[in-house]
């Protein structure tokens, strides 16, 4: 049995909470940023017009788009995604020593947030299931296989499937009582490629991966944020988070951002004393009697915890929508409208649980791949490299996280700013709008700086 | 209107950090929560106690399990850096004693008991689980 009340997927060290005084401090400084965003921030539109960026050199776009980086990207992603898979299934029990939940949990899920953020939507190239569903298409298309789409993708449940997808997956990961363990993630990931290639096949890869991969609409929101984008087959350079500012009226964003936010704030959560005790009081009347039925009780606490979590922020957001449509006497609800300025928010609560964990648990990556299987092999001659945990002192690690928080409430505040004056031709609506947004993400912020403050 | 909100705001941010800020008394006073009294015994520490020998810095922190659960709910103790920690377990037949992140692992055999022992070298919280009931009985604060 590993850690049960590890509460994310791997990993032995935990940060120190944040000082009292640092919680407080940084939730008035959000305070105040926020007043002064109200008052100086700019009078017209901004970034949408910044989204459509300027176009790339030449060169960089012919390396970057070109089919030999795609087919090399996608060739090493099938290869890892396979080794990946084989550890899962053959090797070690001992999760510690398997590759897979290391490079799940870590590798793959905490890694690709920096990436898509800083160069993309990586996981467009980046994708096992895409790159194989691609070849397949591209060899049916060369042997004279006309490859259509089953059924027409029912477009009023938007995002909802990705939702689902990944709401599984965090409560796999957060919620479930042995998360790490190799032959869980082997068969999970069993069951979440085929129904990724039957949705592909159905739907239309394409469409698939914008609707219903989790992982794909995951990192496409994050890679909104970032100064790189494709537009039309061309790549273009533009402004960090402008491409948050295109409008997206697609169904399920809502519930896909709350997942986001949600699972992130239940982790935090998972870790304070209250829920640890509250699960041992779950756990302990029936752990040597009956300990399947305790390890089945913990689950189920911890899956309540997280749709509570992803209800939460679901049910706050719409009333702070609701209450700016009705300010701004709009008549169209706002709810669409100002919804990406959360995804800053839910990428920094992602940075500040998880920055130490990637860097500190990323290392074990290195005597991992010289030892996939846990069988006391050593293919690179890395097998005996021992991590660094010690990487950051305690107080680097504070004030980068409650400065990541602080830096997504501001970005998110622009973001609403500039949807609202872009929504607006007036000032006085738009302004009257922005109270209740602001309001929500001072709560969203101060939220996460709570959580992180708790021990 | 909302330029004098945000000045009064940014007078009353400074006026906070100043408040707030530790002293370094504070600091001292918040990071000895599991305060090691000065008794030179080491091998018998009180339950819910710790002890230390004059010169060297140790704590004993002992957890007593029955039932396989700990007693009193889990304990949570912190120490300081650098210390060097005697973490005794009781009650927990064929068990095995892992502390997360030191990875540091004891079997526990028949009698249920046994001392972990090791120098607080990382900074963090550290959880202590016995391993084969998935239970975790301590947590460990690091400062």
């Amino acid at each position: 049995m590993i850690p049960s009340l590890l509460a994310h997927g791997i990993g032995g060290v935990r940060d120190l909470p944040v000082p009292g005084w640092l919680f407080l401090y940084g939730a008035a400084v959000v305070l105040v940023l926020s007043f002064l965003g109200l008052a100086f921030l700019w009078r017209e539109p901004l970034l949408d017009r910044k989204s459509a960026g300027r176009p790339a050199t030449p060169r960089l776009e012919r390396i970057v788009l070109s089919t030999a980086l795609r087919v090399l990207a996608g060739t090493v992603s099938v290869v890892l995604f396979l080794a990946v898979f084989l550890a899962a299934l053959l090797g070690t029990d001992h999760a510690e020593l398997n590759l897979a939940p290391t490079f799940v949990y870590v590798i793959f899920w905490l890694g690709l947030v920096p990436l898509s953020v800083l160069f993309g939507n990586v996981w467009s190239v980046l994708s096992p299931w895409k790159a194989v569903a691609d070849a397949v298409a591209w060899i049916a298309g060369r042997v004279g296989i006309q490859w259509r789409p089953l059924a027409a993708y029912p477009e009023r449940l938007g995002r909802a499937p990705a939702a689902g997808a990944l709401v599984l997956f965090a409560a796999l990961e957060i919620a479930y009582v042995d998360p790490a363990s190799p032959r869980l993630l082997a068969v999970a990931i069993g069951i979440y490629s085929y129904a990724t290639w039957v949705g592909m096949l159905v739907f239309g890869r394409e469409t698939w991966q914008q609707r219903g991969e989790g992982f794909a609409v995951y990192y496409g929101l994050l890679a909104r944020i970032a100064p790189l984008a494709v537009r039309d087959r061309r790549l273009v350079i533009r402004w960090p988070f402008s491409g948050l500012a295109e409008r997206d009226e697609t169904p399920g964003t809502l519930l896909f951002v709350a997942v986001m936010l949600g699972s992130v704030g239940f982790d935090g959560l998972s870790r304070t004393m209250r829920w640890q005790d509250l699960i041992a009081a779950v756990q302990d009347p029936f752990v040597i009697s009956r300990p399947l039925l305790s390890d089945l009780l913990v689950s189920a606490t911890g899956a309540a915890g997280l749709l509570a979590a992803v209800l939460v922020v679901v049910c706050v957001y719409k009333v702070a929508a609701w209450l700016a449509t009705e300010y701004a006497r709009s008549p169209v609800s706002l709810e669409r409208a100002f919804l990406l300025s959360l995804v800053p928010i839910a990428l920094v609560y992602a940075v500040a649980h998880y920055f130490s964990l990637l860097i500190v648990q990323g290392q074990f990556l290195i005597p991992l791949a010289s030892d996939p299987l846990g069988r006391g092999w050593d293919l690179f001659d890395t097998a005996g490299v021992m991590p660094k945990l010690n990487v950051f002192a305690p107080n680097t690690i504070w004030y980068l996280q409650v400065g990541a928080l602080v830096a997504g409430h501001v970005a998110g505040l622009a973001v609403a700013h500039d949807r609202a004056i872009a929504t607006f031709r007036e000032r006085g609506p738009a302004l009257r709008s922005q109270l209740p947004m602001l309001a929500l993400m001072v709560f969203y912020t101060v939220t996460g700086l709570w959580l992180l403050s708790q021990g | 209107m909302l330029l004098v909100a945000g000045i009064a705001a940014a007078v009353l941010l400074v006026v906070l950090f100043a408040l707030l800020r530790p002293s370094d008394d504070e600091t001292a006073a918040a990071t000895t929560v599991s305060t090691p009294a000065t008794s030179v015994a080491p091998t018998t520490a009180a339950p819910r106690g710790g002890t230390t020998t004059g010169s060297v810095e140790l704590i004993a922190i002992t957890v007593e399990v029955a039932g396989g659960t700990p007693v009193g709910g889990i304990r949570r103790a912190t120490v300081q850096k650098g210390m060097r920690v005697n973490l005794r377990v009781t009650g927990a037949p064929g068990e095995e004693l892992h502390l997360h992140g030191y990875d540091e692992t004891l079997e526990l055999g028949a009698d249920g008991a046994g001392t972990l022992a090791f120098k607080a070298t990382l900074q963090g919280v550290f959880e202590v689980e016995l391993e084969r009931a998935g239970i975790s009985i301590a947590e460990l604060t690091v400062r």
